[in-house]
């Protein structure tokens, strides 16, 4: 009886468990597929019927969005400065990071406590100096106005993700490859790097979101419109066809699909990096 | 192989000295065992000799060759991590090719040196797993096998039995003693356990506080300790050490404290003592017997039944705690007093500042 009785409160707290995680899901899931049906229904059949299935799915909006809203080029500004940026940081990052976990030099601490503090500072609170300096250096209106400065900002948070990745790392690994005959570099390429890939992953994927859906800095340094990246081209995008949402919808969802492969491919050692150290 | 000289070697960290001048000879294919307690700096002696840690002064020489400042991978030195500190990236054999390959040997000579290891630590059937797939006796033969291929001067074995279970621990621990005699190569090995120190040492060599208390080989230590510290770190149970003061008289004799002064003669005493200064008496619980005319009581409070020995635990009426291994077998802790004897002759004698007295 009381193992009855036990049993059948489990498979509640179980039931009640799965009902709490299917709400969440569902809360976080409902606007993004909602969008992405609206993408694939005619405008009209999304006016009368907003939550209907799109079936059979239309690829029309879709189709104008990329050629009408000029998306194709955007998502190819986005690639040109979601990669150099992501791979400024991750390597940038990897190397910082390293070096603050493995050595201990004179005025270390207060390397780790300057990069960390980049964290404290909003975009907002030097984007007017940061223009005049990008018009000095002569790279306003190019690539690598948003690239550099993107790079600049991500940094305090690899730095700190890589360092305390590299910390957790069993410092006899270091000493059994310098045994073996390793450089530093070496030690860094052949050992360290390949066990940091749950961190190089999470790392990635929070750098290439973060890019990718920067708005304000390409607004105040792209001006060029051959160069707007997705999100500026969304906002411009909108503002010519407010009227016809599942045009809209196609755009927003051209533009969330590179996330989703991104997270897609890292997926497995994210979740491993954001752990990582919870459990010896 | 090569043999290695520490010539007082002192390692401090900031004002903190942790190895206060360290001289030793350890020849050629020697297997020599560090031993101490926790903190004794017998793990950083290692390290320094691996060139892992920095020497504050003093050379440390491998092969005639001074290597003091030298890198660990130009010193001709391999060593075992009691982590195992393998590649978790790596397979089996790429572990074991790793530092090969960094150091640019051939390919033709790596497979060589490879399969070689592999056949004598019998890891053939497990070279193309991950670390992660074995188990931790499976591991540490990965870590000696990296060793191995390397075909080192010295091999440096930093407690590498400690993370394996007791049953693999003495497994290893023969293993270990048969790939000495089948390498005949120089070994260093860092323990706290007195019995892979005791079994597998050519050469014991006992640090207390960063210092050397005593070299010597594994049963001169245990049957001539120079101090109580090495008398009392060697063996196992505890050597019993009880106050006693030198009675008046010939100058051999000493009186145990207890309710009744116990007279013990000591006549191997190369010297005679001053009557009435205060010594301690060594007694191995080996040594002991119970006998019903036995000149030492003790009053038993547990027994430790091992099956082939048993460990009586007691105190003596002086309050002295006091253990004895008997091969009779006690079934209960007997609720009387109890004697015991045993032979003067191989009783130790130790002044105040814990030196032996011979």
């Amino acid at each position: 009886m009381a193992g009855n009785r036990h049993r059948q409160r489990r498979a509640w707290a179980t039931a009640g468990r799965h009902g709490l995680l299917i709400l969440f899901a569902v809360i976080s899931l409902y606007p993004i597929l909602v969008t992405w049906f609206t993408a694939l229904r005619p405008a009209m059949q999304s006016q009368q019927d907003p939550f209907g299935l799109p079936w059979p799915p239309i690829w029309e909006n879709v189709a104008n969005a990329w050629v009408k809203g000029r998306f194709g080029d955007y998502l190819m500004n986005s690639v040109i400065i979601a990669i150099p940026t992501v791979i400024g940081v991750v390597v940038l990052s990897a190397l910082a990071g390293y070096g603050i976990a493995r050595f201990r030099f004179p005025g270390r601490a207060l390397a780790f406590g300057a990069i960390l503090l980049g964290l404290t500072i909003p975009f907002q609170s030097v984007m007017i100096p940061l223009y005049y300096q990008l018009l000095q250096m002569g790279l306003l209106g190019s690539y690598w106005a948003v690239i550099l400065p993107g790079i600049a900002f991500g940094l305090p948070f690899g730095v700190f993700l890589m360092a305390a990745f590299f910390e957790d790392l069993p410092k006899e690994l270091h000493e059994a490859a310098r045994v073996d005959g390793c450089s530093e570099l070496r030690i860094f390429w052949s050992v360290m790097l390949p066990l940091a890939k749950p961190a190089v992953s999470t790392l990635i994927v929070f750098q290439f979101m973060r890019t990718w859906n920067e708005f304000l800095m390409p607004l105040l340094y792209l001006q060029d419109e051959a160069k707007r990246p997705i999100p500026l081209g969304l906002m411009f995008f909108q503002g010519t066809y407010t009227r016809d949402i599942g045009l809209i919808a196609a755009g927003v969802t051209l533009a969330t699909v590179p996330v989703i492969i991104v997270y897609l491919i890292f997926q497995r050692q994210f979740v491993r990096g954001l752990t990582a150290g919870a459990v010896k | 192989m090569a043999n290695v000289v520490l010539e007082d070697v002192k390692k401090s960290f900031g004002t903190v000295d942790i190895i206060k001048g360290v001289d030793l000879d350890i020849a050629s294919r020697e297997f020599v065992v560090m031993v101490g307690p926790s903190g004794c700096g017998k793990s950083t002696l290692l390290r320094m000799i691996a060139g892992l840690e920095d020497t504050s002064s003093g050379t440390i020489r491998i092969g005639g060759e001074d290597v003091t400042e030298a890198e660990p991978a130009e010193r001709g030195i391999a060593m075992v991590f009691q982590s195992y500190a393998l590649y978790p990236h790596m397979t089996v054999a790429e572990n074991m090719a790793f530092g090969l390959r960094v150091t640019g040997v051939p390919k033709a000579e790596i497979d060589r040196r490879l399969a070689d290891a592999a056949q004598i630590l019998q890891l053939g059937s497990y070279l193309d797993r991950r670390p992660a797939q074995l188990s931790g006796g499976q591991r540490q033969r990965v870590a000696i096998g990296r060793a191995i291929v390397r075909d080192p001067k010295v091999f440096l074995f930093d407690e590498p039995l400690s993370n394996l279970d007791a049953e693999l621990r003495v497994h290893m621990r023969l293993e270990l003693a048969r790939l000495h005699q089948r390498l005949g190569a120089t070994m260093i090995y860092v323990t706290h356990d007195q019995v892979e120190a005791m079994t597998l040492a050519d050469k014991i060599v006992v640090l207390r506080a960063g210092q050397v208390m005593q070299v010597g080989r594994p049963l001169d230590v245990f049957d001539d300790p120079e101090n109580l510290f090495v008398a009392g770190f060697i063996g196992s149970p505890k050597m019993n050490v009880l106050p006693a003061v030198v009675a008046a008289g010939d100058g051999r004799t000493v009186l145990i404290e207890g309710d009744e002064d116990m007279a013990v003669a000591l006549p191997h005493l190369r010297g005679t003592l001053q009557p009435g200064r205060e010594v301690r008496v060594g007694l191995r619980p080996q040594h002991l017997r119970l006998a019903g005319g036995g000149l030492l009581k003790i009053r038993p409070d547990v027994i430790e039944q091992l099956g082939d020995v048993g460990y009586l635990h007691g105190r003596t009426p002086g309050g002295a705690a006091l253990v004895a291994q008997l091969t009779e077998r006690l079934a209960a802790v007997p609720k009387k007093e109890l004697r015991l004897a045993f032979d003067p002759g191989r009783a130790f004698l130790f002044d105040s500042n814990e030196q032996r007295l011979r």
